[in-house]
């Protein structure tokens, strides 16, 4: 008898629709970030902790780098809070809801983004251990892992449907 | 506004610099996961698995690695779609 290894919490159908495996619980506690994320994003994005959202385009050229964000930052705002209706949509509805694949690529920025930005406010470097309880931290450590454990699921799904020879 | 005659100075290498592509570059960055950046490579510029992988490995172990090469608009569309995806991506010409 083989035995069926439980499901994680994204899956890939076989029509490549997905079903995203997390309880009610879990659901709420991402409209919660994903609201809070939904905060910064609509307040001032020259925001210290959003810094990474909103990198620059030319490195030492400030000029040109200027024009660039003045034709495309507001682009970019509207492009992450239209990913982050998607992905509130994607938590609000239930457990055996079918989602697009389309649509769990706009949860893939959401949650890299979120990702981004806690990381941001915790200082998170290339070879943080691991955590210490007793850190006053230690709850977003906690909370940026778990995100980061969701997102790789996310990213494993979607890498199924891509061909591995490429396209060009 | 420059001077004419300044124009005449840079003629020969002025000509070379506009012909000169662009590249994009992407950054490292410690928060991004390394799957996360393999996946973005492949789905945003259609590389396969393996050449994605190497990028995505130059960007970890260099510092930085060039993604795509092209005229000026086509770097400034590269740019803009790997910040949507939350890379770090800069353009400059290649020189």
């Amino acid at each position: 008898m083989v035995r069926q290894r439980p499901p994680g919490p994204v899956s890939r159908r076989d029509d490549g629709t997905f079903t995203i495996n997390l309880n009610d619980d879990e659901r709420s506690a991402f409209v919660k970030f994903f609201s809070e994320f939904e905060e910064l994003l609509t307040g001032d994005t020259r925001d210290e902790n959003l810094r990474r959202l909103f990198p620059v385009a030319y490195h030492d050229d400030h000029e040109n780098d200027g024009e660039f964000q003045r034709l495309m930052h507001d682009d970019l705002v509207a492009s992450k809070l239209a990913s982050l209706n998607v992905s509130l949509r994607i938590m609000s509805a239930s457990e055996d809801d079918i989602v697009s694949e389309a649509d769990v690529l706009q949860l893939m920025t959401t949650l890299n983004g979120l990702r981004l930005v806690l990381g941001t406010m915790l200082d998170v470097g290339e070879d943080d251990g691991d955590i210490d309880d007793d850190d006053p931290l230690a709850g977003q450590r906690h909370l940026y892992e778990y995100i980061g454990w969701l997102l790789e699921w996310v990213v494993a799904g979607l890498h199924e449907g891509l061909d591995p020879e490429g396209k060009s | 506004m420059a001077e004419p005659s300044v124009i005449e100075e840079v003629n020969v290498d002025a000509t070379v610099d506009l012909d000169s592509p662009w590249i994009v570059l992407v950054w490292n960055d410690p928060i991004n996961l390394m799957s996360y950046v393999t996946f973005v490579f492949q789905k945003l510029f259609g590389y396969s698995l393996e050449k994605a992988t190497q990028l995505m490995l130059d960007v970890h172990e260099k510092g930085r690695a060039v993604v795509s090469t092209g005229t000026r608009e086509r770097a400034e569309i590269d740019v803009y779609r790997l910040h949507e995806h939350g890379l770090w991506a800069t353009m400059q010409q290649d020189k």
